[in-house]
């Protein structure tokens, strides 16, 4: 009996769940439908696709997540790497810096950067565009560190580091050709979920962007929210799509490597 | 009546029998061991008896009483896990109170019998640690001590030494077979190590593919291997395949060397049949005049501390003998030729092959 | 290259250990994390403490303490407080539904991949998502006026509202909750509860004295995440709410972008105390999780 109220209430929790989390999306899409009077149309879609406004912020966007995703890479695989190999002792420091971003929220972050580097200051980055888009993709890089340190440390976790590199540098192997050809291609899953994980956050970013004063496709978003109609809820679809997207990737990857690694000894 | 009863047990799931047929009557204080190879259906049984498993048919009485529709926290049975599984928020003397305490106990009682068992543990001063600061061994004394303190009916032991260390294993299995005697609780304990087995159960059941293979004692078990299964899954054994010459004088040809039975032989002339050895059995020294012989060639010498383990081939036949070590053994050397000796009461029959 | 150990053991002598230049290879890393992470945060919170004249002050502290910033104070806290609670307790509820088999197991990768997809799923979209389903004209809102002809914002609901905000943060919040707290919940033994229940404990028993102190540093640790994440989320208010909500990140916004509150050093005061909040929540999500961790060793 016990059981059987069990199983009822998990079912009722879980129905619950799914109309709490269905119905803002299905009430999204019907939305995004309802542009032309009396039909079911894509209508909205069509009109924010053809929008320029879109096309530029979304291609700038889409440009920012992937130089952030560059930048994070060149900056935590071989640190991660090296705390790994080296460092130990460094890596409770290190991991804490990692987590900061988690602590201090992105508007503060963001708020220091204005602070710190306006046009007045030792190091005018908000001065012109190339060097605000530079300290955006820093910004980004910032937020995204815990997800892609954290990524990147634990794949490094489940490969034998010193050995690795023991084994090839018995075998001739330089510091550079070791992390290219070795290190790399092991922690790739990792290094990919969190490019998805980072790619994600990056393209509707919000905060940032508007702050920064720069085109992107969060403060787009954002003004299209103020001004139209329909039109969001199309762009809510998309960027939910997206978001679904990037998750089916990590997915997709993840279980790539679970049929290349070699079976776990239970 | 015996205070264990399991009488026609049967458990299948949706395609595979587990368990088919078992029987068994295990007297009250008795310490049995259910021994097989992994996935024999040893621990179904044992977690049909804890209540874990419902029986697909047969019957489980304790003292009389059918349990089998009791849940398992009404059957008063204690259980200690491979896996140790103490509680990790509760410190050792909680752990050890919790079945007390969820029956309500006063805390004086609890407190009183948690001393008591921390006493026969030998960890009396460990009472306020958390398991994480314990090793392996001491948890599970502690799991130990958990399970005894409810005063169960019957103790299940699920391969409770696997984790361990060779020698905090040796160690931990003499101090369970002594507190299981000094409180004379029922117990039944289930490995897949036959040296384990072997050394503390009162009887063992030997199992293998769901059904009981043989009950006995651990020296008959060894000694008087009931079936093939037993005979190769306990100790190691040396198989011959031995061509039947005369079967009422009991004579045997293997590789065409002749050895004699002190037994008539079932089989009829030329048929071949299998026979075992214990390499224990053999030796480089004859004992009896009746003693008979094997010769061989010396393939390999492995020292192993206190015996000389010898693999010899008698023609295309492999033959294993251990020899204890002693200062003023010979030298054996690889290719030398040997002979060796066994008493004809030692060989095992297995029956046509 | 002989390692420093041999080197030792070889001269048999206590010579100093090489100088290491090893720390070398976390520069890189260090000096970016200064520029862009330490420093800019560094910078408001010592402009917490200054006065327009570069001298030092609590008077921007205090100023936190006028009735219309505590009230956003109030607010924030409030909605960060509910949205944690009620989002901790329903994914704890889904999690446990899912995990401790009374649901079927095909279930559970897919929920796994749909909380991923939706804890990420914040910001302006999110905030779209739920006007187009419960604002006035808002799917949910229409069909319970058409169906069963309730009046919902008659009723006094507003999507841009306390309860509306919550509402929409849970989206992401019991998401984030099933993905953290799943993982706990795998760690608990099934010889636990079978020992407990050797011991003769009921289910019940089971879950107050062993389930629920074992999991209590991962719930209150992750309770204090959730926290901490709906306190500092700017976007999905202020795409949701424009102004008309005064929570503190939105307060911060205005301020950031124009000197709504006429004093740029209560503007880092602001900011000091965002900060300042949600390091005392994660503090206690890493020290509860560590906790939790001595403790599953």
């Amino acid at each position: 009996m016990n059981t059987m109220t069990s199983r009822i209430w998990s079912w009722l929790v879980l129905l619950v769940a799914i109309i709490y989390f269905g119905l803002p999306l299905l009430g999204t899409f019907e939305f995004s439908l309802r542009m032309l009077r009396g039909t079911y149309s894509f209508e909205a879609y069509r009109v924010v696709l053809a929008d320029p406004q879109f096309q530029a912020t979304f291609g700038y966007s889409l440009l920012m997540a992937c130089a952030t995703i560059v930048m994070g890479v060149v900056l935590v695989v071989p640190t991660a790497y090296w705390v790994r190999l080296k460092l130990p002792h460094w890596r409770p420091i290190i991991e804490f810096i990692t987590l900061l971003p988690l602590v201090i929220p992105a508007i503060v972050i963001v708020f220091g950067y204005i602070r710190l580097y306006n046009t007045s200051s030792w190091l005018p980055l908000t001065g012109t565009a190339w060097s605000t888009d530079l300290l955006m993709v820093c910004g980004y890089t910032t937020l995204a560190l815990p997800y892609l340190y954290r990524a990147v440390d634990t794949g490094l976790r489940s490969l034998d580091i010193a050995t690795l590199t023991e084994a090839a540098e018995s075998l001739g192997a330089s510091k550079f050709t070791l992390i290219w050809r070795i290190i790399l291609p092991n922690v790739s899953v990792a290094i990919l979920s969190g490019a998805f994980l980072t790619f994600a956050i990056v393209i509707g970013e919000f905060v940032l962007a508007a702050l920064l004063n720069r085109p992107a496709f969060g403060p787009y978003m954002q003004l299209m929210g103020a001004n139209r109609a329909y039109e969001p809820a199309a762009l809510a679809v998309i960027a939910f799509a997206l978001t679904w997207l990037c998750m089916g990737l990590i997915q997709l990857v993840n279980r790539r490597q679970r049929h290349l690694a070699v079976p776990q000894h239970r | 009546m015996a205070f264990l009863e399991l009488e026609h047990l049967h458990k299948h799931y949706a395609t595979q029998t587990v368990v088919q047929d078992f029987n068994l009557n295990v007297e009250q204080g008795e310490f049995i061991s259910f021994l097989g190879p992994s996935g024999c259906g040893k621990t179904t049984v044992l977690r049909m008896i804890a209540g874990f498993e419902t029986p697909s048919a047969g019957q489980i009485r304790i003292d009389g009483h059918d349990v089998v529709r009791l849940k398992p926290n009404q059957r008063n049975i204690g259980m200690v896990f491979q896996s140790y599984a103490l509680f990790p928020n509760l410190t050792v003397a909680q752990n050890i109170g919790f079945g007390l305490s969820v029956a309500r106990q006063p805390k004086t009682q609890i407190k009183q019998t948690v001393q008591e068992m921390l006493a026969l543990i030998k960890l009396a001063d460990l009472g306020e640690r958390y398991p994480f600061q314990l090793s392996g061994g001491q948890q599970q004394r502690v799991a130990l001590a958990r399970a005894l303190a409810i005063q169960p009916k019957v103790l299940l032991l699920d391969e409770p030494l696997s984790a361990l260390d060779a020698k905090i294993r040796v160690a931990l299995r003499e101090d369970i077979r002594a507190i299981q005697r000094s409180l004379g609780i029922t117990t039944i304990f289930v490995t897949h190590d036959q040296e384990e087995a072997l050394s503390i159960s009162d009887r063992i059941v030997v199992m293998n593919q769901g059904h009981i293979e043989q009950v006995d004692t651990p020296l008959a078990i060894y000694n008087q291997p009931s079936t093939r299964f037993v005979a190769s899954f306990v100790g190691a054994l040396n198989i011959l395949n031995a061509t039947v010459s005369a079967p009422e004088q009991g004579m045997l040809q293997i590789e065409n060397q002749t050895l004699q039975l002190q037994q008539p032989l079932p089989h009829p002339m030329g048929t071949t049949i299998q026979l075992a050895l214990r390499p224990e059995a053999l030796s480089l020294t004859p004992k009896e005049n009746t003693d008979q012989t094997l010769v061989g060639q010396v393939q390999q010498v492995q020292f192993l501390g206190s015996v000389l383990r010898v693999q010899l081939k008698a023609g295309a036949q492999n033959l294993v003998l251990d020899q204890f070590n002693q200062p003023q053994l010979i030298p054996i050397q690889v290719g030398q030729t040997l002979k060796v000796y066994f008493a004809s009461n030692q060989v095992l029959l297995l029956g046509a092959g | 290259m002989p390692s420093p150990s041999n080197t030792i053991q070889h001269k048999g002598t206590h010579h100093a250990p090489a100088r290491s230049w090893a720390w070398l290879g976390v520069v890189p890393f260090l000096l970016f994390a200064l520029l862009f992470l330490l420093l800019p945060t560094a910078n408001i919170i010592v402009g917490a403490f200054r006065n327009a004249g570069g001298e030092w002050t609590l008077a921007n502290i205090y100023q936190l303490f006028q009735p219309s910033i505590l009230a956003s104070y109030t607010i924030s806290l409030k909605i960060s407080i509910a949205s944690a609670l009620l989002g901790g307790v329903i994914g704890f509820a889904i999690a446990v539904a899912v995990v401790q088999g009374d649901l079927p197991r095909w279930i559970r990768a897919p929920l796994m991949t749909f909380s991923g997809v939706a804890s990420n799923f914040a910001g302006v979209p999110l905030a779209f998502a739920f006007l187009a389903t419960l604002g006035r004209l808002g799917l949910v809102t229409l069909l319970l006026r058409d169906w069963f002809g309730i009046n919902l914002y008659a009723t006094g609901f507003n999507i841009l509202s306390f309860w509306g905000l919550t509402l929409t943060y849970l989206f992401f919040q019991i998401p984030l909750m099933i993905l953290i707290i799943t993982p706990a919940l795998d760690g608990l033994k099934r010889e636990w509860r079978e020992a407990a229940a050797m011991l003769g404990a009921t289910t019940t028993q089971y879950w107050l004295k062993v389930v629920f102190p074992i999991l209590l540093p991962s719930l209150l640790g992750t309770f204090a995440l959730l926290f901490a994440n709906a306190f500092g989320a700017v976007a999905t208010a202020y795409a949701l709410t424009g102004s008309s909500l005064s929570i503190v990140p939105i307060v911060l916004f205005a301020q950031i972008r124009g000197d709504v509150l006429q004093d740029p050093h209560l503007g880092y005061a602001l900011a000091f105390g965002m900060v300042m909040i949600t390091l005392v929540a994660n503090s206690i999500y890493l020290w509860m999780r560590a906790r939790s961790e001595r403790w599953l060793k």
